[in-house]
């Protein structure tokens, strides 16, 4: 046969089939990675529904803009937690200053009155933004523990389609570290109204 | 038993006829829409595909008869389930282990004779060889050419450094 079938022969719409097939992130990241064309079909956000990241690398994800408009179009957002008490705190920029601020002095409204430093938490805590949201609202996440070896893995099951939406953030009964939660306040995008934590055995300050 | 079943005869790109049960080739939805729109003693005559080979038509041919039973694929059948590459059923999987060539061909195929599950099963097979592999690994098993600049080679790797700790 003169011309040999290869995955060259394949138009883009099936290369697309079976990017969606590949399931691990950083699989269809080695894919983005592999030639232009694969670059641009997979980066179609489409492939994307499903995402996982650590919290630290989250919010060096936000200072991705492809990265964060795959996060938006996902379907299913997965945070996994670097559980290590003894690990050096790395200081990444937060999503935007402005909203940083907002979000720091709402907290401070309610928790710290000085407005200079705030504390998370003690067994209980429970910080409500604004109204409080009943569950069934839109934009919920929720968490659930994985257990995988010593780590631990937190998986946000976005119900309504994009993550700036979501209201409640609920990490009650996790062992979500006081730093890696203290990343994931920074980064989360804050139309979030609730903040409800509980038993996370820390007690630590965080400002 | 049932009654005997009906034949139809197909004809390769490479001019082989091959007569498989009528069930089966009905597998195919090319293959089904073309029948329904032929009047009854029509379908004695063999149907050309000039798209697909010899070996490529039989080892189409096999997966469909072995798959003859299967409900019928549900037009929209998009749920995300059905994307799991991890899921392909062993026999399946006994099937697609072919060479790169038959396999590319099994999934244009597929796609050319409107074989839903078919397309799905050679997919997966793909995006399993993709699993756990460096783009550099990608490029070898594939024989890809690398057209990046260093300069944008470098860009797509920061870009995407926030999940590359596994």
């Amino acid at each position: 046969m003169i011309d040999k079938v290869d995955i060259h022969s394949l138009p883009e719409e099936l290369l697309s089939e079976i990017f969606m097939c590949v399931e691990k992130q950083y699989d269809l990241i080695s894919c983005l990675r592999v030639c232009r064309k694969w670059n641009r079909i997979v980066d179609h956000h489409s492939l994307w529904k499903s995402i996982t990241f650590t919290v630290p690398n989250f919010c060096y994800m936000c200072q991705s803009p492809k990265a964060l408009e795959r996060l938006c179009k996902a379907k299913q957002v997965s945070f996994r937690s670097v559980c290590n008490p003894g690990a050096q705190p790395i200081v990444y920029k937060p999503v935007t200053a402005d909203q940083l601020r907002d979000f720091f002095e709402k907290c401070a409204r309610l928790k710290a009155p000085d407005g200079s430093v705030w504390s998370l938490p003690t067994h209980t805590l429970r910080i409500a933004l604004d109204s409080v949201v009943s569950s069934d609202e839109a934009g919920e996440i929720t968490i659930c523990e994985v257990f995988d070896d010593q780590r631990v893995d937190y998986e946000y099951s976005l119900l309504q389609e994009v993550f700036p939406n979501v209201k409640t953030f609920d990490v009650t009964g996790s062992k979500l570290g006081w730093f890696d939660l203290g990343f994931a306040l920074r980064a989360f995008p804050l139309s979030m109204e609730n903040l409800i934590v509980d038993g996370l055995g820390y007690d630590k300050k965080y400002s | 038993m049932a009654a005997p079943e009906s034949t139809i005869m197909l004809t390769s790109s490479d001019g082989t006829d091959i007569s498989v049960e009528r069930q089966v080739a009905e597998r195919s939805i090319l293959i089904k829409n073309l029948l329904a729109d032929l009047p009854g003693e029509a379908t004695t005559e063999a149907i050309p595909i000039p798209n697909v080979n010899e070996p490529v038509l039989r080892k189409v041919i096999e997966w469909c008869d072995h798959h003859k039973k299967d409900p019928p694929a549900s037009a929209e059948d998009d749920s995300d389930s059905r994307k799991k590459s991890t899921d392909i059923d062993e026999w399946d999987q006994k099937f697609m282990q072919v060479d790169q060539e038959m396999l590319f061909e099994i999934i244009l195929a597929a796609n050319y004779l409107d074989i839903k599950a078919l397309l799905d099963v050679g997919c997966k097979t793909v995006a399993n060889m993709i699993k756990g592999k460096s783009p550099d690994e990608i490029r070898k098993t594939f024989n890809i050419q690398n057209d990046f600049t260093p300069e944008e080679e470098d860009q797509i790797r920061r870009e995407n450094e926030w999940a590359e700790d596994r």
